[in-house]
């Protein structure tokens, strides 16, 4: 269980920092389109912070999850491929993911609809938040992977 | 209609933990905690792995509530 627990909140600060990253950069060429003057020399900005906090995290919670992976006969590019918050040692684990990625699965179906309708209104506060789609897209795999682990600490400890 | 078994039963008069169990049957000890609260129905494969430790029919472990009132 406690590798589900860890996985599942290191997948979920992986994509806040994703987000973020993708937000700063997303920023960055939203202020350049808008401010850029021809007569002006080109400038690019954006904050890097993210971007750098992405790299280290990533690195080593990639280390830390392949030294860790349950299975340890698979080698690290069929690793590379699978999703780290899935544990299927036995039949009942196997169960367990199941059910728990179906009701990920439901939750798409509830997240997604509700973030069309926001899509709505993004007209009106596009300047104020240029990187809402980001953020709007970050939330349903967040939402997703917090129901996963939910469901899966929910039926594993029944 | 819940299975009931006597895992725990015929685990303890064989004077096997848990752990002991689980690694011989190839499940993790968690399954087997779950298996002996009742709250998990193990598969046909897990449950004839279990029989054969005990030497013991399958069906004289795991019962159909109904079937044993």
């Amino acid at each position: 269980m406690k590798h589900v627990v860890v996985q599942s909140i290191s997948s979920i600060v992986l994509y806040i920092l994703t987000a973020l990253s993708f937000g700063s950069l997303t920023t960055g060429i939203y202020q350049t389109v808008n401010h850029y003057h021809r007569d002006e020399a080109f400038i690019f900005q954006m904050n890097a912070l993210p971007w750098i906090a992405l790299i280290l995290f990533g690195i080593s919670w990639s280390i830390y999850s392949y030294k860790t992976r349950p299975n340890k006969n698979l080698s690290f590019w069929k690793w590379s491929v699978q999703m780290t918050e899935f544990s299927e040692v036995d039949e009942r684990e196997q169960i367990i993911t199941a059910k728990a990625t179906k009701a990920a699965y439901v939750s798409f179906s509830i997240s997604v609809p509700i973030l069309m309708g926001s899509f709505m209104f993004y007209p009106l506060f596009e300047d104020a938040l240029p990187t809402y789609p980001i953020y709007a897209l970050a939330s349903t795999l967040i939402i997703a992977t917090f129901v996963y682990m939910v469901t899966w600490i929910r039926a594993y400890t029944r | 209609m819940p299975l009931i078994n006597r895992v725990k039963e015929l685990r303890a008069r064989h004077q096997l933990t848990q752990g002991d169990l689980a690694e011989k049957v190839g499940v993790t000890r968690q399954t087997i905690i779950s298996l002996e609260k009742g709250s998990y129905t193990p598969s046909l494969m897990l449950a004839m792995h279990i029989a054969r430790v005990f030497k013991e029919p399958v069906e004289s472990i795991f019962t159909i509530e109904e079937e044993s009132q």
